[in-house]
């Protein structure tokens, strides 16, 4: 069976630059939610002022779109923004994006205040000491291009101590972006011991590995950082086995002059939200993913996460192959290192 | 990962009949190019008082000397191989100008572009930089790295493998070479060893402690070893890296004098390699930190004729690919 139906797809990390285009590149890919980062707009989503100018603009031009707020003013990391406010203005959860923090009271307060809110934190781990100005995953590829490395333990060390707050703050906590093999073992280890904790992953980083940096690629230049290949077989292995419950598209725009520059100055990032099912369901045909579990993680797992149902339903040719044109794609930017890529999956009608 | 196209060359510093066009890299470079550069370089020195030649390889071309990070030395160099080949050189000095008012790279050397230059030879901090640069000139303009990030610095190996040569034959193959400090942070380093992998060199040793050390280094097909003494025996060639002063500040050294102690090349110390073995540094020299100064200047040092043979391998290395870069499109 090469046509299937599946409940509309969420996804948790879209930052958007234009509402509408965003929108547009979401629905080819049959996704029927998604949650915009609180980055994506100018000022930063902390507070419910802001909220409401960007439900107003959601209502028109990107009617999928969910809000994720700031959990401190403008992402600053030391004074909590308004979250019960926030809540109240729609946002389904409250995120700091990429931001590291640097106060671990900071962030424990800022757990203990969401759980006696009744709001989901979406928290990055990244310790920035020792990713100390990295651009690329500390392995052997980076060594050999002379990229300062960001080392595997500036994400599961950071993950571990988060963790920790989560024992002691029962909060219930979304884990982004996970890219190492370690956080996968951390994560497992934390849902076995019951703690309300789930994570997601960015597609990029089960396609992609070190590798892809060779020739000094910037589309390539992503944060996290592509790992090296037993990390990539970790995460999708943590997919199958439902220790990450989402696939996110990760999606972010950069323009061409972003790009346009050395690597390590380049601006990190990659832009293919209506690629998300696509590369999902290509590596499911290569054998990789397994197709149930993937497809999970693209609608009941992210819906699981938010607290949501999915919205309708998609139908979608998973055999349906086509050639990638970065130039044709509808989201606000074209930084997408898939040009000329063969995948598999069409969406035929939703 | 999955095995599909990204359209990126991998090595854009060969054209289509494999020959040099850019020198962004000893990666990626093959034995028998190399060769021609060393014998190239060979080439320029006149045998009768061992003095570079004055030649009009270049004459009418220009070359832009475009350094956004600090070089007295190398800066030089170029700057002299370039007039020593007839050409006309600009000197530029970016950090002070140009992209400090936010104006990019790209933009910068395309302006300079418009002005007719023939050849950039650039240092940025960037790694990756020069194979940036290389994608986007004009097809008869050649680039030249010297120096990208902790990336490359090929122009330095090569005038290394020079030296080598001189003072060890053209068989590298028997040869043990071991590049000792702040391998981590070095350019020099990770270019000298494509280029001795490249001459067929099979003992390439990495010396110097942990924080030092690039992750996953034996990729690279060498040995790596923390403890200097054991290491050194055998050795036909010392090379000494410098270590920067900031290296203290970010803790991966308690001081210069515990580095002097541990990794410092001493009389006593190289007196454990072979009797015959030289010793390099691609300088300026921290005399006391890497190197004593009796090393430096001793007998067995091979430290300034570094830098006079440096001048005939870039004479080389711009020659070679500013020819082979305009001869399809004159």
């Amino acid at each position: 069976m090469t046509q299937i139906k599946i409940p509309g797809l969420i996804d948790l990390a879209v930052r958007a630059k234009q509402l509408s285009a965003e929108q547009a590149a979401a629905e080819k890919s049959g996704i029927t939610r998604f949650c915009l980062q609180p980055d994506s707009s100018k000022p930063v989503l902390d507070d419910a002022a802001v909220a409401q100018a960007m439900q107003k603009k959601i209502d028109q031009y990107a009617p999928s779109a969910l809000m994720l707020g700031a959990i401190t003013q403008s992402l600053g990391g030391t004074q909590l923004a308004e979250m019960a406010a926030l809540k109240q203005s729609g946002c389904i959860a409250l995120t700091d994006a990429s931001q590291p923090w640097s106060s671990h009271q900071t962030l424990k307060r800022a757990m203990e205040y969401a759980k006696s809110i009744g709001i989901a934190l979406h928290l990055t781990a990244q310790d920035s000491s020792l990713a100390d100005g990295g651009c690329a995953h500390a392995g052997a590829v980076a060594s050999q291009l002379g990229l300062p490395g960001i080392p595997s333990s500036s994400e599961s060390g950071a993950l571990a101590m988060m963790l920790e707050l989560v024992e002691e703050t029962g909060a219930r906590i979304h884990f982004c972006r996970l890219s190492t093999e370690r956080s996968v073992k951390l994560i497992q280890r934390a849902k076995k011991r019951g703690l309300p904790v789930t994570a997601d992953v960015s597609i990029h980083n089960l396609v992609l590995d070190e590798e892809a940096l060779r020739g000094y690629n910037s589309l390539c230049h992503v944060q996290p950082p592509l790992r090296g290949n037993a990390d990539r077989l970790a995460l999708i292995a943590g997919v199958n086995a439902g220790t990450i419950d989402a696939i996110t598209s990760h999606h972010q725009p950069c323009t061409e002059d972003d790009k346009l520059t050395p690597f390590p100055s380049s601006k990190p990032g990659i832009a293919a939200l209506e690629l998300l099912l696509p590369l999902t369901l290509t590596l499911c045909k290569q054998g990789e993913l397994e197709q149930g579990a993937a497809l999970n993680a693209l609608t009941t797992g992210p819906a699981e996460v938010l607290g949501i149902e999915c919205k309708g339903f998609v139908l979608c040719n998973t055999e349906k192959a086509f050639t990638v044109d970065s130039a044709q794609m509808l989201g606000s930017d074209r930084n997408c290192p898939y040009h000329g890529w063969k995948l598999n999956g069409v969406i035929t009608t939703n | 990962m999955m095995q599909q196209p990204f359209g990126t060359e991998l090595n854009p510093q060969l054209n289509a009949h494999s020959e040099l066009q850019h020198f962004l890299d000893t990666d990626g470079l093959n034995r028998e190019l190399i060769e021609q550069i060393l014998d190239t370089a060979t080439s320029f020195f006149n045998p009768a008082d061992g003095l570079i030649k004055k030649v009009p390889l270049l004459r009418g071309k220009t070359v832009a000397n475009v350094f956004f990070e600090a070089s007295t030395r190398t800066r030089t160099t170029f700057e002299v191989a370039a007039k020593r080949l007839s050409a006309d050189v600009l000197n530029l000095d970016i950090n002070t100008s140009a992209t400090s008012k936010g104006e990019s790279l790209l933009d910068t050397i395309k302006n300079l572009q418009a002005m007719q230059v023939d050849m950039f030879v650039m240092r940025h901090a960037d790694s990756g930089a020069a194979h940036f640069l290389a994608q986007h000139v004009a097809p008869h303009v050649s680039v030249v790295n010297a120096g990208d990030g902790r990336h490359a610095h090929p122009s330095q190996a090569l005038l290394d493998m020079f030296t080598i040569r001189r003072h060890k034959g053209a068989d590298f193959s028997k040869l043990s070479v071991a590049i000792i400090g702040d391998i981590l942070h070095s350019r020099v380093a990770r270019s000298q060893i494509h280029a001795l992998k490249l001459l067929g060199c099979k003992d390439i040793r990495l010396i110097g402690p942990e924080t030092l050390m690039p992750n996953h280094a034996e990729a690279m097909g060498v040995s790596c070893h923390h403890e200097l003494e054991p290491a050194l025996k055998g050795l036909d060639v010392m090379i000494a890296l410098r270590l920067q002063k900031e290296r203290m500040q970010s803790a991966l050294l308690p001081s210069e004098r515990e580095f002097f102690k541990e990794y410092g090349l001493t009389q006593q110390r190289v007196a454990l390699a072979k009797p015959d073995a030289i010793v390099m540094h691609p300088g300026p020299t921290n005399r006391g930190v890497e190197i004593a100064a009796d090393v430096a200047d001793g007998k067995q040092s091979v430290i300034l004729e570094q830098v006079n043979v440096g001048i005939a391998v870039r004479m080389a290395v711009m020659s070679i690919c500013l020819g082979n870069r305009q001869k399809e499109v004159r």
